[in-house]
Parts: structure tokens; C-alpha cells; sequence
């Protein structure tokens, strides 16, 4: 999957493609907007969130069906200035049992290649190589997958998608504000996609004011609704080149079969601030020296 | 091979809290590249206004065991406080000690410390308290690279468990080998160096710390008995004789260890290229009959190796395979006959390990590893055989978003048919509090590595607290 709107679907800086497709968001009209097809809705979906790179200090909250609370604290460093692979580094910095766990992803241009991907466990003092193709792997007892952290419907994953405009809705969202949105059924269609998703489809809220997907509703294979994910408390970034991503600060996560649910909250978030090339290496992995 | 550190009970004299670090310090002392920590510290020190804390907190075990097949019962309670500092923007100082608290468990008699240097012995103060730096160093960055000095661990290779390039740092077998290598590795005195090149990450290491692997002396714990490892006197012996361990003698330059590592990621391919230059960890003990009345001498030493090896990973799909490998050019092998060679055959010995770990299932690992050690020449009355084979099993599960954890790990010696297991099972209660219950179990040949501990299976409750 090459383009999702999950938690850390961060702004895919599609804006040439979504230009190339005739979408000027910031000017658009309502007008135009009528007259967007769903893929487009998700091309500038993507386009309104993308920069080149940025960071942030997630703190993730798993709370259990009892209310039972568990906080994480994790660095998050993402490089997209190759549109195509996108490179994710995350550092744990609390609680102490996972402190200093870091995790490197390098995607790989072609879709049907795995990841690349590198963990490092303090506990052992060595990065260690695991496999990327399980995509439906839990994130560190989170309610994400990993699959959640790579992007779903931007320039590549949208190829691999059918889209369908359901309805148009104002719905609530996280904090309560009103957003009218679009609602697109999203169904995999390329036998790669179908193969390594966890979602047999997914339906997505999209803001009509900033094309920031607030809501989404996952299915397993067997058609069940399996998770929730809303975002909220969308915020202007100014990117390179003069554009501005909107960027929601709350992400929320809620399995339903056990009503555990992950709430990640994005501080001290920064995009195109630059970030050294070498983070993204294992040798920083392994020592963290650049 | 080790011995003669359970014949010879060195016992030390307990010291008053405090004076068994300052012990340490004067030793230290005594090797200039601990003196440089010394002085970088001393400086960085002195301008307290820079020196900035980072982080504080660490680790409280609180452990009970018992031994299934006897009334053995070992309590304990482990302090591993961390202090990370940083003077700067390129300078860092880490500090984990470690306290040991063993209420009713200390026996003076096997306070045997002889396997390690002055400047790593563990330090004890009263029959209940021990203590030791565990890890202190100091990093910095030195041209293009970074220097760490200081007591330290140093991981090397890609296999589970078994030693075939992570060789760097000793082994302490207080547990066997079922403690997490993060407890058991014993942290060193040593320079390393690591920088980027055009070939890839290298690391030079300089280790002048003679600490080498620390083996149970207590008949109680996993005091070794395997004729494999332990060399024994022959049947027509009416008394035997130790001679004192001969050690290297601690000269900084001729008697440190050297290391290199290059490692780069080439395609799907980690890879890693290593070479040491070292005291192999275990005593080498020559055996040989004084006069005509029966007197075995024994003379355990330690004796140099070069070992040449390297490490390689790679993912396909749900399969990561890895191994490692590496050649040694002196290992030192027991012989039944100590008429000959006094008992020590010299080989060449080349072992390697092959992995795959297979992430088929969502939150779940399975694991598994062929380790061989093939020796030079024949086995002729040699202890054990030219090709020493293991295999090794791991399975974990995570649950609940990872509040449950349960893990297995088996280990099989195909040549005596012997094995160990570890099961275990993690609750996480919070953030801060997790409780583990583990079994272990060995079976099979008791003159085999694992066999040897056939009546020492355990029952572990523990429980970690972090702050």
C-alpha cells in the first residue's frame, strides 16, 4: 500500500501530481470541488497533507476496554522527498522498558518489493533485520499496524484502489467540530494489494474544507468492521515553496472487537525542517551517530 | 574449558561500602586509556555548568527461584540505576551500576572472581550487598567519528543465543545461559572507535581490560561438570594439585584484546566483516602427572587466538535469514590422555551458525538456528567430536496488545543429545510493572553442555519494576 490516511499518513507533497490532474486546493471552488472525482478527493487528500519531510514527538496513549492506560513516548522522523519510498524512523523515549527501541522503515519504490526494515532492542544492543511483509502486524501493542503508517491513497496506492463516492455528510469530528465531508468506499484491487492488505475495504471521511481525511473505517477479510481510526484538531503548516499542509495534531485508533483503543497525540511538529540524510541509515539505527 | 576457577577458591575479603569502588578507580588508573575517561571526565566535570543530566532512572528485579529437583532456592534483588549526562552538543557520559541485594544466599568460600581483572571484579561489602559499575563510559566525537571509553558492551554477529562472533565481551554464567545477554555479557574496560567510511561503518576496538567468561564456583548453581568443558583427572588419581591461573600479566599493549568490524548494507544484504585479536574466554588447563604417586598438576592459563569472521542478514517476504561465522586459529580441545600435550589438543576450528526466523503469523516470531563447530585434524581422544552440532528453536506471542507475552526457547545438542529449554510468560501491569514466570528444563546425556544440569531445572517468578 503506497497512500493511507492513517496516523502517520503524513502530507504526501503530491502537489504535482494532484496539480497534474487539474487540482489547485487552495483556490479550488466549490464548484470545483463538486466536480472531483473520488480518486482526486483522495489525490488531494494527500496534496493538502504532504511535505518533504517532518517530525514530530508522538505520545501514544493505549487504553484498554477497563480504562486501563499505557503511554508511550516516540520520535518520529519522516523523509518523503522520494515521493515514491517514503523513510520512517521511530525512537522510543518512554516508558523505560522500551526506551531507546528505534525502528527503520525504508520503502522500496516498487510495490510488490517488501520494506526494508531494521529494529533496534536495547535489551539485546543490536539491530536486528525483520521481515516488512506482514503488514498487519501490531506497532508496539498499538491499535496500528504497520501498515497504518505507510500511506494509502496518494500517487502510488490510489493505482492500487477502487473508489467510490458513497455519500456526501457533516459529521463531528474527535473534538466535536462540524466538517462536511465526502464519504469514499475504498476497495483494493490489484492482486498485490489484495494479498498483503489487512482491509478488504476501508470507508473514508474526507473534509471538504481542507481534504484532511477525519474519519475511517477499516474491514478485515471478512468484511468486518474491525477498527476506527478519526483525526482531528487539523492544523496549517507552512512547507516549502510557500504551500501550507493541514496536519491533524489527534489521532485516534479504537479496535472494536476488544475496545482497546490507541490515542496519539503529535507534539513539537515541524515539517521541511530538513533532517539529516544518515538518520535513515541502520548505522544510526545501531548507534545513533550521524 | 574453565576448572580450575572451581578448584581454587580464591575467597575476597568483604569491603566496607564505598572503598570497593575507590579500589577500582586506583586501578583503573593504573591503564592509561582509563585514565584518559578519567580525565575527560575530570574535565567535563569541573565545568559543572555544562554538564547537563538527561535522563535518570533504571531498574529494580525482584527475583525468586527454585530448583525442581532439590530444596535450591535463590533470592535476589537487582538496583540498575542509569544516568545518561551530556556536556555539549557531541559529548555523553552513561553510568549503569549495579546492585546486587542476596539475602541469605552469600557463601565467602565461592567468591571466586579469578576470571576477572581488578578493574571488573563485582565488589562485595557485607553478605547481603555486591556492586559494580556494570556500565560507565564516556562518548565524544573524534574527527569524523566517535570515541566511547569506558566499561562497555559491545555486540557483534546476528545469531540467537550462541556464540559464534559475539565474542567481544566475557560471559557470566551466574544463570547459565538463560539470563537476557544485556545481563550476562559482562561490560568491559575498552576504546571503540566508530566511524563512517566509503566502505561502509567501521569500529576499531582496543580492550586492555584481561576479564574473560565468569563461571559458577558455587556446586549449588551451575557449577559445570560436562567433561566437555571441565577437565578432569584420570581414573588412577589418588590427589591433584592447582597450580595458580596463570593470567596475562595486564599490559595495556601486549596483553589487550584488538578488534575491527566493517559493516554496510549492500542491496537486501546486512553484512559485517570481523576480526579479534584476543584471549579466548575460557582457561585452557594442561594436566600432567608429578612423580610416581599419583599427583595430577593442574595448570589452568589463558591463550591467545586470532578469529576471523564476519555476519550476514537478509529479508524475503515473511523469511529473514542470517548467520554468522567465523575462524579461529587456536582452540584448545580437552584430550582423555594427558600423557600427551598434557592433555590440551591445539586445532584450528571454524563454526558458523544459519538462521531463519519466519513472520508468517501476525504477533507472532518462530525461530530457528543450525550452529556447527568443526575442528582441524581428527577426534581422536579428544573430548569431543570434529563436528559439534546444535540446534536451536524460539517461538514468542504477543497478546493483548502486548500486555501477554509468552516465549520459548529450546536448545538440542545432536551429538549428545541433550537439551535446555526456557519457557516464559510476561504480564505487563503497567508502565512500569511487569512480572515474568519462567521454567527451564534440561534433559538427556549428563556429560552434555545442557545435560549436565539434568537435576538443576528451575521455577523463576520475577517481577521489574522501572523508574
Amino acid at each position: 500500500m503506497k497512500s493511507r490516511i492513517g496516523i502517520l499518513s503524513l502530507l504526501l507533497g503530491a502537489c504535482s501530481q494532484a496539480m497534474a490532474i487539474g487540482i489547485e486546493l487552495s483556490d479550488m471552488t466549490e464548484a470545483e470541488k463538486e466536480a472531483l472525482s473520488p480518486r482526486e478527493v483522495m489525490l488531494a487528500n494527500e496534496a493538502s497533507r504532504k511535505s518533504i519531510t517532518e517530525q514530530s514527538n508522538m505520545k501514544m496513549t493505549l487504553t484498554n476496554a477497563r480504562g486501563d492506560k499505557r503511554v508511550r513516548d516516540v520520535l518520529m522522523l519522516i523523509d518523503d522527498s522520494n515521493q515514491l519510498a517514503r523513510k520512517t524512523y521511530l525512537e522510543f523515549s518512554s516508558p523505560r522498558d522500551v526506551k531507546d527501541v528505534r525502528i527503520l522503515t525504508l520503502e522500496k519504490e516498487e510495490i510488490t518489493e517488501d520494506d526494508d526494515r531494521w529494529l533496534y532492542l536495547p535489551a539485546l544492543k543490536r539491530v536486528r533485520r525483520i521481515s516488512a511483509s506482514n503488514k498487519s502486524e501490531s506497532f508496539m501493542g498499538t491499535d496500528f499496524s504497520y501498515e497504518d503508517f505507510e500511506i494509502a491513497d496518494g500517487v502510488v496506492g490510489s493505482k492500487n484502489h477502487e473508489y467510490t463516492l458513497l455519500r456526501e455528510e457533516t459529521i463531528e469530528d474527535a473534538l466535536g467540530v462540524e466538517k462536511h465531508c465526502w464519504v469514499i468506499e475504498a476497495i483494493p484491487v490489484t492482486e498485490h494489494q489484495i494479498r498483503e492488505s489487512e482491509n478488504s475495504k476501508r470507508i473514508i471521511w474526507v473534509d471538504q474544507e481542507h481534504f484532511a481525511a477525519i474519519q475511517e473505517h477499516y474491514f478485515n477479510k471478512n468484511g468486518e468492521l474491525f477498527k476506527i481510526r478519526t483525526s482531528s484538531d487539523v492544523r496549517p503548516y507552512p512547507a516549502e515553496g510557500g504551500k501550507t499542509v493541514w496536519r491533524p495534531m489527534r489521532i485516534e485508533m479504537t479496535t472494536q472487537a476488544t475496545g482497546h483503543k490507541t490515542t496519539v497525540l503529535l507534539n513539537d511538529f515541524k515539517v521541511d525542517e530538513g533532517i539529516p540524510e544518515n538518520v535513515f541509515t541502520r548505522s544510526y539505527v545501531a548507534n545513533q551517530q550521524l | 574449558m574453565l576448572p580450575t576457577s572451581n578448584f581454587n577458591h580464591q575467597s575476597s575479603q568483604p569491603l566496607p561500602f564505598g572503598q570497593g569502588l575507590a579500589k577500582q578507580w586506583e586501578t583503573m588508573k593504573k591503564i592509561p586509556i582509563l585514565s584518559a575517561v578519567t580525565l575527560l571526565s575530570s574535565a567535563t566535570i569541573c565545568n559543572a555548568d555544562a554538564l547537563e543530566l538527561e535522563d535518570f532512572g533504571g531498574r529494580v528485579r525482584v527475583e525468586h527461584s527454585s530448583q525442581t529437583h532439590n530444596d535450591y532456592d535463590r533470592s535476589l534483588i537487582r538496583l540498575q540505576p542509569e544516568w545518561e549526562l551530556s556536556y555539549g552538543d557531541s559529548t555523553e557520559i552513561v553510568f549503569k551500576p549495579r546492585v546486587l541485594l542476596s539475602p541469605g544466599q552469600f557463601d565467602a568460600a565461592y567468591n571466586d572472581q579469578v576470571e576477572r581483572s581488578e578493574a571488573s571484579e563485582i565488589h562485595r561489602y557485607n553478605d547481603y550487598v555486591s556492586a559494580d559499575p556494570f556500565e560507565l563510559h564516556l562518548q565524544t566525537r573524534v574527527g569524523d567519528g566517535y570515541m566511547t571509553l569506558g566499561k562497555q558492551q559491545v555486540f557483534w554477529g546476528a545469531a540467537d543465543g550462541l556464540r559464534v562472533m559475539d565474542l567481544v565481551n566475557p560471559v557470566d554464567f551466574r544463570d547459565f545461559i538463560m539470563a537476557e545477554p544485556i545481563d550476562s555479557r559482562i561490560p568491559l574496560w575498552m576504546a571503540n572507535y566508530q566511524r563512517r567510511t566509503d566502505w561502509g561503518q567501521l569500529q576499531l576496538l582496543w580492550i586492555p581490560d584481561n576479564t574473560y567468561s565468569d563461571y559458577v564456583a558455587d556446586p549449588d548453581g551451575y557449577f559445570l561438570t560436562s567433561p566437555k568443558i571441565i577437565a578432569s583427572p584420570p581414573p588412577s588419581t589418588t590427589a591433584i594439585s592447582v597450580e595458580p591461573l596463570q593470567r596475562p600479566d595486564g599490559d595495556w599493549v601486549e596483553d589487550a584484546d584488538y578488534g575491527a568490524k566493517i559493516s554496510r548494507v549492500v542491496d537486501n544484504w546486512d553484512l559485517s566483516f570481523n576480526y579479534l585479536y584476543h584471549y579466548n574466554d575460557e582457561q585452557v588447563v594442561r594436566r600432567r602427572w608429578v612423580g610416581d604417586e599419583g599427583l595430577v598438576s593442574f595448570q589452568p592459563s589463558y591463550e591467545r587466538t586470532h578469529t576471523l569472521g564476519g555476519s550476514f542478514s537478509a529479508a524475503s517476504g515473511q523469511f529473514v535469514y542470517r548467520g554468522e561465522y567465523a575462524f579461529d586459529s587456536h582452540r584448545y580441545i580437552l584430550s582423555e590422555d594427558i600423557q600427551q600435550n598434557q592433555g590440551i589438543e591445539r586445532r584450528q576450528d571454524f563454526s558458523y551458525v544459519l538462521g531463519i526466523d519466519w513472520y508468517g503469523w501476525t504477533d507472532h516470531f518462530v525461530s530457528a538456528q543450525l550452529f556447527q563447530s568443526v575442528i582441524s585434524g581428527n577426534d581422536e581422544g579428544l573430548v569431543r567430536d570434529k563436528v559439534d552440532s546444535t540446534l536451536t528453536l524460539n517461538f514468542s506471542r504477543d497478546f493483548t496488545n502486548q500486555i501477554w507475552r509468552i516465549e520459548g526457547l529450546f536448545l538440542y545438542s545432536l551429538n549428545d543429545r541433550d537439551s535446555a529449554f526456557r519457557g516464559r510468560v510476561m504480564y505487563d501491569f503497567d508502565d512500569r510493572l511487569s512480572a515474568y514466570l519462567q521454567y527451564e528444563n534440561y534433559a538427556g546425556n549428563s556429560k552434555g553442555v545442557f545435560g549436565q544440569f539434568e537435576e538443576k531445572d528451575r521455577l523463576m517468578l520475577y517481577f521489574d519494576y522501572f523508574f
